[in-house]
């Protein structure tokens, strides 16, 4: 091939990609950036999709091109916008969404799905999940909860830390360790829990409360204070059953279902030693779960499978209302441990109980466990196990260890004299 | 139809009584004298006539000092001096040459022999400069004046003198102003060769230092000498250098860069295939590695070939340093080139096509920062790169006082002020003065430059075809660097091929008492270069060393 033939070749491959336009070219401020969405049953068996989209131009705020001019009017703009729309699909819904919108909607920053209580009821979870599991833009460790109430009161609740509500949620998710008294799961985890016969999908769930901590006191005596103004909550576990919510677990149920699942990673127990002045609390603090954690084992009694469920954990002893004890002494600390392993197997036990009693839904993945180590029992069992789990036998073993208790030993010591008064 | 305009028009019309040169007109100017014709005629034996010569030939030019004398005693033999003012040195001439043509020749009674005895004699004791050499044709006369001789001619006497007595104004010995260095010699090659290769003898006094030198440009007639150390240099490298040199004819060599463009093994590449450096230090240590240096007479930039990829982006400070941190140092260099290359293009393909790569809180940033701007990210991004560009050349050529205040203006007025106008966004203000700073950090500024132009086809790639775009150019510019060879070697030596030796010298500094071989593809002949086992240490904890 001669050198002009050469050239002219390479100048039409290079004029090719010019020409050609750069599709898929989007620029960043025509993009509606979501970054959360929720999930609703309107009237007449359609879904009512809400949308959270950033508005970029509020958050640029003073360092930016509008420095001069913008700002609004008195106090910043509202940082995110609000849409929503129904239709007889969620993708329905969504494109219908575009009619109101003047930036296309890009979702691959969502952060939440916010599904509605009734939704998850009345129609079930499963034929909603398609279109997220589908779509491109939906990321599987984007955070699924239950909304208590109505999705868009929640989403309105104002923010004041964060940037938006999306981020305020998420925040609080991240802060889960310290509690350990929610269960949030991610879109992945839980279409596989959706998808498993052995064990039912759970997560967290999300609500308003208002805030106590704000002033009543009004500005003008005798008048009426200031409106109260709400927080978002994550608290408890929604329960599924197949697809459908069945039921809540309460915080300490919770807990429970984190030990068993082996997620405990932080908290806190309260709990008190027998034979002392009854009201004196202890307070530990959950460390991560320690060499393991959980064991799930099943076993075989009479052909019905059962489960054996070991758990190990560290504390560390954070607080003790108990004036009088002795922790230099290690017979005392053993007691701790043996009083802290009860409490915590009850908290093991409430949430088994109300799993098997009320719900009859193997939140806890023992099914999963049986299928592990006895397929073929499994195989059997697996049609109705929902029954056999109800009627399972279940027993838990708990071993805490105290690894440190702060940096004092024996706790304040109050003079004689004031603790004879007492 | 062309033809109907064309004869109707008249490009450049000519005024009248002031036509431009026609041939028959070249004809009537002064002729001019080619070397070819030069070199066959010979001298004749009567004075007059051969200075009549020499000043036709010269064109009776200002500068031509012709001293005329009488050598001997008794009336004695005409002789004459010939220079040229500017270029000899007129002290020698005084001293040296006119008092030993002169006063000396009357001391020792020269005269009444006969002229062949005298000119022997006057090269013998009376011209009584350091180097002497005779020139039998008009051209090499010629050659010898115009280089700076003083030629001393004899009536009778078809040959002449041509004394070495060379003495121009250079300028003096400075620190080199495009390599700065905090430690290590401050001294830097000047426009005179023979002053270059007098600072690299200093370093290297090895006596298989050899020079060789070539005249190149015919109306230049430039001096370029090779310089090698024998033993260490491939003989093909020094055979394929002096080859290519010899096939140089050009008009004239200004500079070394006019060299290197015609010697290169890939005149299209945008890479540079010749190093050159202003630092004698620098020549000196890559000699050492067995490459071959060429210094041109008039330019202090000396050309080191062969160079692959990897000394464009080292310096020599790496040597004079620690290896903690010459290597520390290496890295940052390393991750700022290619930063130089791609962080436009990264940012314009991620902010483009792949948004879903930025994290959100980055992402919200940005768009909050974008808001307002009116062009997509690639028109910001190139304009900004533009004036980037036009400033430095332009504060290139300020003088200094005024260059200073440009350049502050042009970086804070001029970028806030495009900020606040909504032309481009904060963001971009910064990717771009960080681009610009990193390619400063190459050493090398032929290799600076090349990365500063391949940023823009970058661009480009990545607005049309988002972080594909930006892999294939990498990819392309990859391939092409690896099919690159200087002088034989390959370009990305000690990569590509891989030889593990040598890159101790390439990921980080390995301590001197480490670097016990030379780079393995150019110093075949003697790959040791210092002893092994030289790390030092306190005298208790030598062991075996005694």
């Amino acid at each position: 091939m001669n050198r002009f033939r050469l050239v002219s070749l390479t100048l039409l491959l290079m004029l090719v990609t010019i020409v050609s336009g750069c599709w898929d070219h989007r620029e960043v401020e025509e993009l509606g950036i979501v970054l959360l969405t929720a999930v609703d049953a309107a009237p007449g068996g359609k879904i009512r999709v809400v949308v959270q989209t950033l508005v970029p131009t509020a958050v640029a705020g003073g360092g930016g091109i509008t420095g001069m001019g913008g700002g609004g009017g008195g106090g910043g703009r509202k940082r995110y916008l609000d849409l929503t729309t129904e239709g007889r699909t969620v993708f329905e819904a969504i494109r219908r969404m575009s009619m109101e919108s003047p930036r296309e909607l890009f979702f691959a920053h969502n952060q939440v799905i916010l599904i509605s209580e009734k939704l998850a009821r009345e129609r079930g979870v499963a034929e909603v999940m398609d279109f997220f599991e589908r779509n491109r833009e939906f990321r599987r460790n984007t955070w699924i909860l239950v909304a208590r109430g109505d999705p868009r009161d929640i989403m309105e609740v104002p923010v004041h830390l964060e940037t938006t509500p999306a981020q305020n949620i998420v925040g609080v998710i991240n802060n889960q360790e310290l509690s350990a008294r929610f269960a949030p799961t991610r879109l992945g985890e839980f279409t596989e829990m959706l998808e498993s016969s052995g064990e039912e999908p759970y997560t967290a769930i999300l609500e308003a409360v208002p805030n106590e901590a704000f002033s009543r006191m009004s500005l003008h005596p005798g008048g009426a204070g200031p409106a109260p103004f709400h927080n978002i909550k994550l608290t408890g576990t929604a329960v599924f059953r197949r697809d459908r919510l069945v039921g809540w677990l309460n915080e300490r149920e919770t807990r429970g279902l984190l030990w068993v699942r082996g997620e405990v990673r932080g908290g806190q127990i309260t709990f008190s030693l027998p034979g002392s002045r009854g009201e004196q609390k202890l307070a530990v603090e959950i460390l991560r779960a320690g060499r393991g954690g959980v064991k799930l084992e099943p076993f075989l009694a009479g052909g019905q499978p059962g489960m054996r469920v070991e758990i190990n954990t560290r504390v560390n002893l954070t607080e003790s209302e108990n004036l009088e004890i002795d922790l230099r002494n290690p017979q005392v600390i053993s007691r701790l441990e043996k009083q802290l392993a009860g409490v915590i197997k009850q908290e093991v036990m409430a949430c088994v109980t109300r799993l098997q009693e009320e719900y009859r839904a193997d939140a806890l993945g023992f099914g999963e466990a049986v299928h592990r180590k006895y397929p073929r029992v499994w195989r059997q069992v697996e049609g109705e196990w929902e029954d056999v789990f109800a009627t399972m036998p279940v027993t838990v073993e708990v071993k805490a260890v105290i690894r440190r208790i702060g940096l004092i030993n024996k706790p304040l010591r109050l003079p004689p004299r004031m603790q004879e008064a007492r | 139809m062309f033809r109907f305009w064309k004869k109707r028009t008249r490009i450049l019309p000519r005024e009248k009584g002031n036509p431009a040169p026609s041939r028959e007109d070249y004809a009537q100017w002064e002729r001019s004298y080619e070397a070819g014709e030069l070199k066959k005629m010979p001298l004749g034996p009567r004075l007059k006539d051969n200075l009549a010569l020499i000043k036709r030939i010269l064109g009776n030019s200002s500068d031509l000092v012709i001293r005329e004398l009488r050598l001997g005693v008794d009336g004695g033999v005409p002789g004459a001096l010939v220079f040229i003012d500017g270029l000899t040195d007129k002290g020698t001439v005084n001293d040296t040459l006119l008092k030993g043509l002169t006063l000396e020749s009357r001391m020792a009674g020269l005269g009444g022999r006969d002229a062949g005895n005298i000119f022997a004699l006057v090269r013998n004791f009376m011209v009584n400069t350091s180097s002497v050499r005779e020139a039998a044709t008009v051209f090499e006369l010629l050659d010898g004046i115009l280089y700076g001789d003083a030629a001393v001619l004899v009536e009778g006497e078809t040959r002449a003198l041509l004394a070495t007595a060379p003495g121009w104004p250079v300028r003096s010995i400075e620190e080199p102003t495009s390599e700065n260095l905090v430690r290590g010699p401050r001294e830097g090659f000047t426009e005179l060769l023979r002053t270059n290769t007098s600072l690299i003898r200093r370093r290297l006094r090895t006596p298989n230092l050899v020079l060789e030198r070539i005249t190149l440009g015919e109306r230049t007639r430039t001096c370029v000498e090779v310089i090698y150390i024998r033993g260490l240099a491939a003989p093909t490298l020094v055979r394929e250098v002096k080859d290519r040199l010899s096939r140089i004819r050009v008009d004239g060599i200004l500079e070394s860069g006019n060299i290197e463009e015609l010697i290169e093994d890939h005149p299209y590449s945008p890479f540079p295939q010749v190093f050159r450096t202003e630092r004698p230090d620098r020549v000196v240590s890559m000699l050492l590695e067995g490459r071959v240096a060429i210094v041109t007479d008039g330019t202090p930039f000396v050309l080191v070939v062969p160079a692959e990829f990897i000394v464009f982006l080292q310096s020599s400070e790496d040597y004079y340093e620690r290896f903690f941190l010459a290597t520390a140092v290496r890295w940052l260099r390393y991750i700022a080139f290619v930063a130089s290359l791609i962080l436009p293009s990264l940012y314009i393909s991620l902010t483009t096509f792949h948004q879903e790569m930025i994290p959100t809180r980055l992402l919200i940033s940005i768009a909050a920062s974008r808001e307002g701007v009116l062009f997509p990210a690639f028109v910001e991004a190139f304009l900004m790169e533009f004036t980037f560009e036009a400033l430095r050349e332009a504060g290139i050529r300020l003088p200094r006082n005024v260059g200073q205040a440009v350049s502050i203006v042009g970086a804070l007025v001029i970028g806030q002020a495009a900020v606040s106008a909504g032309i481009v966004s904060s963001l971009m203000v910064i990717i771009v003065a960080l681009t610009g700073i990193s390619s400063f950090v190459a050493p090398v500024f032929s290799m600076a430059i090349t990365m500063r132009l391949l940023r823009f086809p970058m661009m480009v790639l990545a607005a049309t075809l988002g972080i594909f775009g930006v892999m294939m150019g990498l990819l392309a510019i990859l391939v092409h660097m690896a099919s690159l060879r200087s002088f034989g070697i390959p370009y990305l030596a000690p990569l590509a091929p891989l030889h593990t030796s040598d890159l101790k010298d390439l990921l980080m500094r390995v301590p001197l008492w480490a670097m016990d071989k030379r780079p393995s593809e150019l110093a075949k002949g003697d790959p040791l270069r210092q002893e092994e086992g030289l790390k030092p240490a306190p005298p208790d904890k030598r062991g075996g060393q005694g």
